[in-house]
């Protein structure tokens, strides 16, 4: 599929996703991905991004490239500001959780996706991933894996699947380290003319650091050109 | 469902409860704890939610206790480091402990964090009303009109008013309704994990339980009660649902943990027995403050109802008008009360249908437990005769030979109802020598070991080097460092939790002193609670001698004991059930058997005087008094701190010895088991006591041959290793009773035996035989044969002389002087006279103690005016003071009263008939020497002695009932125009046309 190209550097956790031939066909299948997507509108002619609402499009844009690419076989996949990116509401959750089923429970996964966009040339928005990741075992309850995998059972039950709701609980696990069925795919949105090897390495190794596993930590960096002004003709339905 | 293998929920719920103390001992940061707690919750919802409800076996529920407590305590100040953190754990700790069926904790935790007032989402305010459905009507105004979280509100409202099914589905379906439309992770798990909790509402429903038994119950009660208490605590549900509790005819032995719900299965037992049609039922409360309790709840549910509800309290005397023949009448009642209505009504035993024991194991205590086991004795001899045996249902937190009180009673081994449900954290902590406080795991059920150390800290005693002494005098100098310790101990415990804290001393005078510690470090508190200001003007216009009090209660400290007068008690007591005071500290009185908010309790003194030698404390005592912190809906954790007081004979407190009596008392496995008073007494006390059971004995089973041997077979003694020893006191004290060396036996010895009529007489005193025949002897040598105040006085000297040094007479010291006159007691027997003559004048305590010439002349600093004016520093003239009000509290209000009806009975019996001897009684009992007078202090209308007189007095002199008009006019003249004891005054009369006390003739 045209849109996106993945350049994954063998391993060393780290997915490099470009425009499939070029940015501007990424810009394209983005804003026909937003055609389905918005249900109030693209922003004027002369409105621009909020800083919000530039968090929740770039959110969008990884839980697309996942939907599409990467995450094809998911039994859930759950996003908290994706379904109407242009909004300028964002809710504080994980923003994106990917739920996989296996033949056994031994091969269920729940991948979590979190994802900062930023423009700026150094990079330094990643690190608040870090911080978001710590929140999985942290003190701010609305916000652990818990309560978010508790949110899937839900939509599970929803979707008549009652039966995955206690493989679901299995998932987890007390500490980063000993969370089985948890992975993790930290995402930076960046402009190309920044290259984001180092800064994802570096949130990858704090992860690690943190006790994640380094099998289940798969860094994402999807790089487009002139992000901030791209980003705003998007939103405004523009190519 | 299990929650996930690697979820440890014991460990994660000891590291909260260190970690939430300050304490060093946790192994994982809070994070990982909440995690743990987390899954514990999740795997709750994997399954559908009835599933989990098939038993509220405690064990069951382990892990989402363990689950709600770790929420709970990360939510408290020294948790989680955020507020915004606890607040957020605030909301899911009341969620978990709706899940576990803990409503009432739920409901504390909201009520702590004030989280209906916090800016809450409407899906948060849900899951809170779920959690803590009696909220649910606070909780629906603030949901928006004609959306689904108001309808689920809204339904769950009524359902608990109703118990109605119908309305149950709406709110589920509601609610199914809203997890679906739900955002955000955090609504929809909160949500999620609200229908388990309503589950347990509609399990726990109190109108859904009692409504299928609604015709079984009086009329309206089901209303009333679910108006109250709309939801069962588990172990009250499955007491109801297993065990019938309505059944009419089953015996019970209800044995659950402090403020797991007793009270209430005793209520509708009591009420289920009665049912709609006419009878008596009884509920015996050995606590005065308990019976109160009792009444206040029985009088709320039944109001509407043709029930009437009578509270019998205070000493031996003859009870009220009681029918029930002719309509539904429940009777609370002390032993003693209990006793006299059996002596004295014997047509009523054939009517009790079910008669409640709470706090069984006071069958164990002394005189009062001769006197609990001898009327449950005498209730199933009776049933040989052919008497309808009423229904017993017996209730205690700390019986551990269940089985023993249960055969004795005849109860089924499958009514014995064990639940072991516990709705808050009972902890267990020790302050030692060496600057340690520590955690340990008592008797959480959810840990193994009780004396396993779960966390500690470094918190040096204030003052060390303590020696360990015999010496009376080395030890009263220790005192003051002691008591200085343990207030550190306190203001600590008070400033780590800004809750009541309790101090329990072992005398009242350490009571006062560490009381007085204890304030000085406090800050004044501004503005003052209303009712403290209460007190302390209550103290400013009748009690200035209590000023050192007064500047403690200003200071948010009280201290209470039985020598305050009953209206500071009373008041203090008032003032902790608001919260508005930081610490009270309290000899055991307080600790056993009521219901009042403290957050912790420090066992100041862990050695007792049991009236002869100094041992350490009752396990039994400590179990109850460990009970009393965290009750259940005003807290979820309750601490209770032993402070290894070091001071004491070496025979107890040596380094050596100190731990090991300490850990028999405080770490004992199980509950120690109950013995019967009948052989743990004093062998004459208890020979004298259980005589007088026997006398009552005869007179109620007329036909019963060999009745001393049947006695003991029926008792619990006979249960007993040493029942050898009790048959021996029984055979004793029935031979006492046909004794006839002075040719008037009690009873003769034919078969069956029979009363004599001196039998009978004595029988209706309620006296020992020994205390019967010294009384007829006293009565027989009076000269004066007159009716006056002045004979009143005389006699009531005399019979104080005569009669101090019997069985029945509990104050020691007077005992002493007694039998001593040359000792120097309290009160002197040549003082008598002027005492009786004052407290019948209506003069207050304390006046009438300063004006005995022998106070008067003391020249003690400080001086006696000065004190009586208040001085701030403790004075020895309190102490005095206190053993003087002892002396008039147990002599005059208690004791002198009893003899007096109990001479009633035996002169009536002699034929001789000019003394009005149970008008007598009444006047000593409330100290007014008119029959007016004694009778508004008995209804409670005038407390005031003086007062009361003033007014009674000039009702006395009506020649008939009073008029409005006249009752106006006398209590504006008497008591002030617009004053508020006035306006009482005429109200109470206005409610009750054609009221009166038993005579209008004055002395």
């Amino acid at each position: 599929m045209p849109g996106f190209r993945e350049d994954t550097v063998s391993s060393s956790g780290l997915s490099k996703w470009t425009g499939d031939p070029d940015d501007d066909a990424a810009h394209r299948t983005i804003l026909a991905w937003l055609k389905e997507a918005v249900t109030s509108g693209f922003l004027g002619p002369s409105e621009s991004l909020s800083n919000r609402m530039k968090g929740n499009l770039g959110e969008f844009i990884a839980y697309r490239i996942g939907r599409s690419y990467v995450f094809t076989n998911v039994e859930l996949a759950d996003t908290a500001n994706s379904w109407d990116p242009l909004s300028d509401i964002s809710r504080p959750d994980i923003d994106i959780v990917w739920l996989h089923f296996g033949s056994v429970a031994l091969e269920d996964w729940a991948a979590i996706q979190e994802v900062k966009t930023t423009g700026h040339s150094s990079l330094s928005l990643a690190d608040d991933l870090i911080t978001d990741y710590d929140k999985l075992f942290g003190e701010n309850l609305k916000l652990t894996l818990q309560t978010r995998l508790g949110g899937l059972k839900n939509k599970l039950e929803e979707k008549g699947r009652k039966d995955l709701v206690p493989r679901v609980t299995a998932l987890g696990g007390p500490t980063p380290g000993n969370a089985r069925g948890i992975r993790l795919a930290p995402t930076l949105l960046h402009d190309a003319q920044h290259d984001s090897t180092t800064k994802m390495y570096a949130v990858r190794q704090a992860l690690l650091a943190r006790g994640w596993s380094s099998d289940i930590v798969q860094c994402w960096s999807i790089a487009l050109d002139a992000i901030d002004s791209r980003l705003n003709r998007i939103a405004r339905g523009e190519v | 469902m299990s929650p996930p293998s690697w979820v440890d929920y014991r460990t994660a719920e000891r590291n909260a409860a260190v970690s939430a103390r300050e304490f060093t001992g946790a192994t994982e940061a809070w994070g990982t704890v909440l995690t743990h707690a987390q899954a514990v919750l999740a795997s709750r919802t994997d399954t559908r939610a009835e599933e989990h409800l098939d038993s509220y076996e405690f064990s069951e529920w382990h892990d989402l206790v363990a689950a709600a407590r770790i929420l709970d305590l990360a939510a408290t100040e020294s948790g989680l480091r955020d507020a915004d953190a606890r607040s957020t754990a605030a909301v899911l700790a009341a969620c978990a402990f709706g899940m576990s069926g803990t409503a009432v904790s739920a409901a504390a935790t909201i009520e702590s964090h004030r989280l209906l007032a916090s800016d809450l989402s409407p899906s948060e305010l849900v899951a809170l009303a779920l959690s803590a459905p009696m909220h649910s009507s606070k909780i629906f105004p603030d949901l928006g009109s004609g959306t689904a979280h108001r309808s689920c509100v809204e339904n769950l409202a009524a359902f608990l008013a109703t118990g109605d099914g119908h309305q149950m589905d709406a709110a589920t379906g509601a609610l199914d309704d809203i997890i679906r439309d739900e955002p955000s992770s955090w609504g929809g798990y909160l949500l999620r994990l609200g229908r388990l909790s309503l589950s347990h509402a509609k399990r726990l429903s109190t109108a859904r339980v009692l409504r299928a038994h609604e015709s079984q119950l009086p009329f309206r009660y089901v209303d009333r009660l679910t108006d109250d208490s709309p939801l069962l605590l588990p172990s009250q549900y499955e007491a109801i649902s297993r065990n019938g509790i309505l059944s009419p005819s089953t015996n019970l032995l209800i044995t659950l943990p402090t403020g797991t719900g007793k009270t209430l299965l005793g209520e509708l037992a009591l009420l289920g027995s009665l049912g709609r049609e006419p009878g008596l039922v009884c509920y015996i409360a050995p606590y005065v403050a308990l019976g109160r309790q009792v009444y206040d709840k029985i009088t709320r549910h039944t109001r509407g109802t043709p029930i009437r509800v009578h509270r019998l309290v205070g000493g031996y005397r003859e009870p009220v008008s009681i029918e029930p023949d002719d309509g539904q009448e429940v009777v609370i009642a002390t032993p003693e009360r209990f006793d006299a209505l059996m002596r004295i009504r014997p047509d009523l035993l054939g009517s009790i249908r079910c008669i409640v024991f709470d706090e069984a194991h006071m069958i164990g205590n002394g005189q009062r437990g001769i006197r609990l086991e001898g009327i449950i004795t005498r209730l199933r001899l009776a049933a040989l005769g052919g008497t309808d045996v009423p229904r017993f249902i017996l209730l205690s937190a700390v019986l551990s030979n269940s089985d023993d009180i249960a055969q004795w009673i005849g109860v089924d081994p499958k009514d014995v109802i064990r639940g072991t449900w516990r709705p808050s954290a009972k902890r267990l902590l020790r302050w030692t020598e060496d600057g340690k406080l520590r955690l340990h795991a008592g008797d959480d059920p959810l840990r193994a070991d009780p004396k396993e150390t779960l966390g500690e800290r470094l918190l040096p005693w204030p003052h060390e080097d303590f020696l360990h002494s015999d010496h009376f005098g080395v030890n009263r100098k220790q005192e003051p460092r002691v008591l200085q310790n343990v207030a550190y101990l306190a203001r600590f415990q008070h400033a780590q939790y800004r809750q009541p804290v309790l101090c329990v001393c072992a005398t009242r005078a350490k009571t006062r002193h560490l009381a007085n510690h204890i304030s000085q470090d406090f800050s004044l508190l501004e503005p003052l609670p209303a009712s403290i200001l209460a007190i302390s003007t209550l103290i400013d216009q009748r009690y200035p001698y209590l000023r050192p009090l007064k500047e403690a209660l200003h200071r948010g400290v009280a201290y209470h004991n039985s020598s305050l007068p009953h209206d500071v008690r009373e008041g203090i007591e008032e003032a902790v059930a608001d919260r508005a005071l930081r610490v009270v500290t309290a000899t055991t009185t307080l600790a056993e058997g009521v219901d009042l908010p403290f957050r912790v309790t420090i066992l100041a003194d862990w050695i007792t005087f049991d009236g002869a030698k100094n041992r350490p404390m009752e396990s039994l005592l400590f179990k109850n008094i460990a009970g009393r912190c965290g009750r259940a809906g005003q807290f979820t954790e309750g601490d209770t701190i032993i402070f290894d007081n070091p001071v004491g004979s070496p025979q107890l407190t040596s380094p050596a010895r100190r731990p090991r009596l300490q850990d028999e008392v405080f770490f004992a496995d199980s509950q120690p088991a109950v013995r019967s008073s009948f052989v743990r007494e004093d062998k004459q006390e208890a020979i004298s006591a259980i005589g007088s059971q026997l006398l009552a004995a005869i007179g109620e089973c007329p036909e019963l041959d060999d009745l001393s041997s049947t006695f003991f077979e029926f008792s619990f003694a006979r249960h007993s290793t040493e029942s050898s020893q009790a048959a021996e006191r029984i055979r004793l004290a029935f031979a006492d009773i046909l004794d006839d060396s002075d040719g008037e036996p009690l009873a003769i010895a034919a078969s069956p035996a029979s009363l004599t009529e001196f039998g009978v007489a004595a029988n209706q005193g309620g006296l020992s035989p020994g205390s019967a025949r010294q009384l007829r002897d006293a009565l027989r040598e009076l000269k004066s044969e007159g009716s006056d105040r002045e004979d009143l006085i005389e006699i009531g000297v005399k019979l104080l002389r005569s009669m101090g040094d019997v069985t029945e007479q509990g104050n020691h010291d007077f005992r002493r002087a007694v039998a001593n006159p040359k000792s120097r007691p309290a009160v002197r027997l040549d003082e008598l006279e002027q005492i009786l003559d004052s407290w019948l004048a209506g003069e207050s305590i304390e006046t009438i103690f300063a004006s005995l010439p022998r106070i008067q002349r003391s020249r003690r600093k400080p001086n006696l005016e000065s004190w009586l004016k208040g001085v701030t520093e403790d004075s020895t003239w309190t102490d005095e003071f206190a053993k003087f009000h002892d002396f008039v509290r147990e002599c005059l209000e208690f004791f002198l009263p009893w003899l007096l009806r109990a001479a009633q009975t035996l002169m009536d019996q002699e034929g001789e008939t000019n003394r009005p001897w149970r008008q007598w009684a009444q006047f000593i009992e409330f100290g007014v020497d008119s029959p007016w007078g004694a009778f508004l202090r008995e209804e409670r209308v005038l407390a005031d002695r003086s007062l009361a007189r003033l007014v009674g007095r000039r009702l006395d002199q009506l020649e008939r009932q009073p008029t409005s008009k006249q009752v106006t006019q006398i209590a504006q003249e008497t008591l002030g125009d617009d004053s508020q004891l006035a306006n009482q005054l005429i109200a109470w009369f206005s409610l009750r046309p054609g009221v009166a006390p038993m005579s209008f003739q004055s002395v």
